[in-house]
């Protein structure tokens, strides 16, 4: 499996984990400019928001997220850990996971309205 | 279609006060900024539930104001959108406990800020203004000293509406962080009259 279909993979996990309502661009702002830049020109869709590298050691994820105000981020970040190791554990090709990095960048008190969910 | 509002951009500007001023163009036309803009980063969901929050108290407390006092400094009004859009900058990254050492879980002070201000704001009738956290809250265990100034309504104690927002900003940090709370500082720089603009009792 490639990279881009493995982000794309995790990316739809994430959004449908309970307590999640946004996935954010983790990759670093400049790397994801040119990356999607790059996608445009060559007629690729844009990267998706989940950064997923291949580290020699295995798989690195770095993930950014809102959530609701429901359950503590704490827990959150534990959903969204167990579901990306239980993912790519299932994985038939042996993949090892190296580092997973989860943030949380805004809580959600629901006032705003309109969270896209992702 | 919404046509996006235009306005100065000049580039010395911190991008934060570009955010505040494009989410006010659409409320200030009573319409819902685009999905496309507030999933641009967490800064604009950030700043526009900030800015609805703020908006929402800040309408009667502002007719209240005009009516009982025509000449008083709104300054109060400047500063806390100013906060707003300091405060929905990512900032540090302060980290939580994780079950592996493989994984790494934080959030951001950003998002800690808006928690903070939310929580405050949700007091019946009071604002928060300037929101700190003093202390290296990227160090697990290190003491933090939160500082929030607030604007709170005419009628209740002072000190009892500075611990009603103390009582809801412990709340949420507790629930949602890792912090190691040595203080939580509430300065009341405002007295606002009710929210429903009625005078205040004698």
């Amino acid at each position: 499996m490639t990279t881009p279909e493995l982000s794309e993979q995790l990316t739809g996990l994430v959004r449908s984990i309970d307590g999640v309502v946004q996935v954010y661009d983790a990759r670093p702002t400049a790397l994801a400019a040119a990356a999607d830049l790059v996608a445009t020109v060559i007629g690729q869709p844009a990267g998706e928001p989940i950064a997923v590298t291949n580290t020699g050691g295995g798989i690195s994820v770095a993930v950014s997220v809102a959530i609701s105000d429901a359950s503590p981020a704490a827990e959150v970040c534990r959903r969204i850990l167990e579901a990306i190791s239980g993912h790519l554990g299932s994985n038939a090709d042996g993949t090892t996971v190296d580092r997973v990095k989860i943030q949380v960048s805004r809580i959600s008190s629901g006032q705003a309205g309109g969270d896209a969910g992702g | 279609m919404t046509t996006p509002p235009t306005g100065p951009h000049d580039e010395r500007h911190d991008e934060s006060e570009d955010i505040i001023a494009d989410l006010s163009e659409y409320l200030d036309r009573g319409e819902s900024p685009p999905l496309e803009l507030l999933d641009r980063s967490p800064a604009h969901r950030i700043a526009l539930e900030s800015l609805l929050r703020f908006r929402s108290v800040a309408r009667g407390l502002l007719q209240a104001d005009a009516d009982a006092e025509p000449s008083r400094d709104d300054s109060w009004v400047s500063r806390i959108l100013t906060n707003i859009h300091i405060e929905a900058r990512a900032g540090r990254s302060i980290p939580l406990a994780s079950p592996t050492p493989s994984a790494e879980f934080s959030i951001t002070e950003g998002a800690v800020r808006g928690l903070i201000r939310a929580a405050g704001d949700s007091v019946p009738g009071s604002l928060i203004g300037r929101c700190r956290l003093d202390g290296d809250v990227t160090v697990p265990g290190e003491p933090i000293t939160v500082a929030v100034e607030a604007s709170v309504p005419w009628g209740e104690p002072i000190p009892a509406a500075a611990d009603h927002i103390r009582e809801g900003i412990a709340d949420a940090l507790h629930r949602h962080t890792e912090l190691t709370l040595a203080a939580i500082d509430v300065t009341v720089t405002d007295v606002n009259l009710s929210r429903d603009g009625q005078e205040p009792e004698q």
